[in-house]
């Protein structure tokens, strides 16, 4: 309860403050800005601001809409409604905290309705940033709210502003066991610590409904079911400060992860590959005594309220192909189900996760590529969310690597200057480029960094990315994997092109080279005899096609061209047969090849024979029967033949 | 920001009404457009099969060949010809082999 004194402290130093220098100082905003303000409400929830019984004292600021959940985030919703009393117009408000609530303010968004009266219209945003307006005192942290247009004198503004505290609930005790409930300490004013004075102010704080250990019963504070209200305080003066401690039971699961990896990879050929590296650690109160599973299992009674045993994440619509691992492998114990509008992960942790207990894994998931790449103006806009899906965890050190791109991009956008990979993020975040080398990569993948501490679920804001890509940089990979295979291919040529013996001059490899030699012949003269069976069988051909038509003069033609043919191949024919001959290493098949040649030969004359024969029966216009009859017997010789050359050409194929 | 039911209508009218009015088509050049795989993504397996068996019979032709004619008759024009074929179906195969299979390259 050192914080106690502090406040108090801290207290006593605001009031001395404002007796003298704080005065001159709030008159000096006077004559400068002329905003001596305000008529300033103040509606804060701690937890869920479902306010619509405090609204009495501020009409027209709709609330009810924003729903929230009971968890370790703190979310404080101001409702102000800001008026001017001075006579200069006033185009900003500042909103002051005290640093040790600043330095745990994750994200603060500002929202102005534009409608008036009960139509609630549509809502802007506001920026809203950290100022240092001079002779305020050190203590606070300033942040200056910009108007959308002046506020003339007199004039009123409704402002609802939602800050997001993490780890702003102290667990006290700091050490239970493993029986007992979570409690415990928050920290805050009932008064609005405000640099303006406050007309009407009311404070509700909701709780998530457990235990109420204790709270600060000063000043007007009442309990009504799990919500406590301070107020409503009157004309409060400028930095009014009233200490609440509330102690209160929260077994909410305190899901904070130390660091969150998130790698987005993007596959022109159709996916973003998104992998989360998680280091989580149960963030309240730590766990003393030893764990007893038998108890954890079967007595309800002794459960470990504060523990967690299962996470929700909240993928995108078609989210495919999902893991759930850590370092020793696959974790079995995940549900996942989705319909067209969202994917629905559950992942329970190898073990319940106490107070200060750590675990870290690894989910992954990919996404179509259609849902989150654009074509924008030439370049490549990738979409997509910042934080991490999880439901209401704090995230300590958020790096997302939106690892974009292909290899072509530096090469096309650096010559011209321009920062080819640009990042638009709706807040703050340390940026850094690597270089990533995954599958088929030559120069690797440029590496967008994205750095950002602090983060909660309403960081879980759209993003882009941009980048220059050039279509043909796709074919890249299959280049790769071609010229792959083709090397392989290039070296079996290689190995079946080069002659790896040692001793040119041996008998051995001579006979190997002669042996090469005369099988190579054998296949040529095999190609040879093939070729001619060929013209046979168009001679053939020719014969049917006169027995059809009757048109001698055509089949004259074909037997000329056939004769031409067969010469020519018997020429080429001549000296592989002579080589053959005299080649000793031919000498057992010499007689299977002399004899095919001399069958061929003998092939061709009764051939030739039998052609003419047709012939002159047809032109002696002799019945079918008659020319049947005459050729009967050669027909016979050629079958036979034809066979034997055949029954050769296979035995020589076996060699 | 972006949502995709603009977007797709866009580029629905980009196939009806290419030129109806330069304003449509300058439109379509700003509007976000989704950016698809070049190849459908349900294809992959069905054409990494077809072009693997494609590559394999290649392949087996080539070799079929090396072991086949001899050295002396072999043509180097032709090896090349079939390896270069055999190792484009297959290179394309096998990259279709790994999108089908989740390896996104």
């Amino acid at each position: 309860m050192a914080m106690l004194s502090r406040f108090a402290f801290f207290l006593l130093w605001i009031s001395v403050l404002s007796s003298t220098t704080h005065s001159e100082l709030v008159i000096s905003r006077i004559d400068r800005r002329v905003c001596r303000s305000t008529v300033l409400s103040v509606f804060r929830v701690l937890d869920d601001p479902k306010p619509a019984f405090f609204l009495g004292s501020m009409r027209a600021i709709g609330l009810s809409d924003v729903v929230d959940l009971s968890s370790h985030i703190v979310r404080a919703l101001f409702s102000l409604k800001v008026e001017n009393v001075g006579s200069k117009v006033v185009s900003e408000v500042l909103l002051a905290f005290p640093n040790m609530q600043a330095k745990n303010l994750a994200a603060i968004k500002t929202l102005y309705n534009e409608g008036r009266g009960k139509v609630k219209a549509s809502s802007v945003n506001l920026p809203t940033t950290v100022v240092e307006p001079e002779g305020m005192p050190p203590e606070l942290t300033f942040y200056s709210v910009s108007l959308p247009k002046g506020l003339e004198k007199g004039g009123t503004v409704s402002l609802d502003v939602l800050a997001v505290f993490t780890h702003s609930l102290q667990p006290f005790p700091e050490e239970i066991t493993q029986a007992d409930g979570q409690l415990v300490v928050y920290q805050d004013s009932a008064y609005y610590l405000s640099p303006y004075t406050v007309k009407v102010q009311t404070l509700g704080i909701r709780l998530p409904g457990g235990r109420v250990e204790s709270y600060t019963k000063f000043p007007n504070a009442k309990l009504v079911d799990s919500e406590i209200t301070y107020g409503p305080f009157e004309n409060l003066p400028a930095f009014s400060y009233s200490p609440v401690i509330v102690h209160f039971e929260n077994n909410y699961p305190f899901a904070v992860a130390h660091e969150l990896v998130r790698e987005i990879e993007i596959s022109h050929w159709g996916n973003v590959q998104i992998t989360e590296h998680y280091n989580l650690v149960h963030g309240g109160a730590k766990t003393k005594g030893g764990f007893s599973r038998l108890d954890y299992q079967a007595r309800s009674s002794v459960r470990g309220a504060s523990s967690f045993n299962h996470l929700i994440f909240r993928l995108p619509p078609r989210a495919h192909s999902i893991y759930y691992r850590d370092e020793i492998g696959n974790i079995s114990t995940s549900h996942f189900w989705g319909d067209s509008r969202k994917t629905q992960l559950e992942i329970e942790p190898r073990f319940p996760i106490f107070g200060g207990w750590k675990t870290s894994f690894t989910i992954g998931y990919g996404l179509p590529l259609q849902d989150f790449l654009f074509k924008v103006d030439g370049k490549r806009m990738l979409n997509i969310t910042f934080g991490s899906p999880m439901d209401e965890v704090i995230v300590d050190n958020l790096i997302v690597k939106a690892n974009a791109l292909s290899k072509q991009l530096n090469k096309v956008v650096l010559p011209e200057g321009s920062n080819g990979i640009s990042a638009s993020v709706p807040f703050p975040t340390k940026q850094g480029e690597e270089i990533k080398y995954s599958h088929l990569d030559i120069v690797g993948r440029p590496v967008l960094v994205l750095e950002k501490s602090n983060v909660v679920p309403e960081h879980n804001l759209y993003f882009q990315v941009y980048y220059h890509f050039n279509n043909l940089s796709l074919l890249g990979e299959p280049m790769m994997l071609i010229s792959g295979f083709f090397l392989l291919f290039v070296a079996c040529i290689v190995y079946m092109h080069t002659d790896m013996s040692i001793s040119k001059s041996s008998a051995s490899y001579l006979a190997k080279i002669q042996l090469e030699e005369v099988q190579a012949t054998v296949q040529q003269i095999q190609n040879i005899i093939n070729q001619c069976l060929a013209v046979h069988d168009k001679l053939d051909a020719s014969l049917r096609d006169l027995s059809r038509t009757g048109d001698v003069q055509s089949c004259k033609i074909a037997r000329k061209t056939a004769d031409a043919q067969l010469k020519e191949l018997v020429k080429e024919l001549k000296p592989l047969v002579t080589f053959l001959h005299h080649s000793p290493q031919a000498s057992h098949i010499w007689p299977k090849v002399e004899e095919l040649v001399a069958k061929e030969k003998d092939m061709q004359e009764k051939m030739f024979l039998r052609h003419s024969t047709v012939v002159d029966c047809f032109e002696k216009k002799l019945g079918g029967r008659e020319i049947e009859n005459r050729i009967a017997s050669q027909q016979q010789k050629l079958a036979a033949l034809r066979q034997e050359v055949d029954d050769l050409l296979e035995f020589l194929d076996e060699i | 920001m972006v949502r995709r039911s603009p977007s797709r209508s866009r580029s629905v009218f980009l196939f009806t009404f290419p030129l109806s009015s330069s304003f449509r088509v300058l439109e379509i050049f700003r509007a976000p457009k989704p950016v698809t795989s070049p190849v459908p993504v349900q294809w992959y397996p069905a054409l990494s099969a077809l072009l693997l068996v494609g590559g394999l019979f290649f392949t087996a032709f080539f070799f079929i060949y090396e072991a086949t004619s001899s050295t002396r008759n072999r043509s180097l024009a032709k090896e090349v010809v079939i390896a270069a074929v055999a190792s484009t179906f297959l290179g394309f195969g096998s990259l279709f082999l790994l999108l089908a299979t989740g390896v996104y390259v």
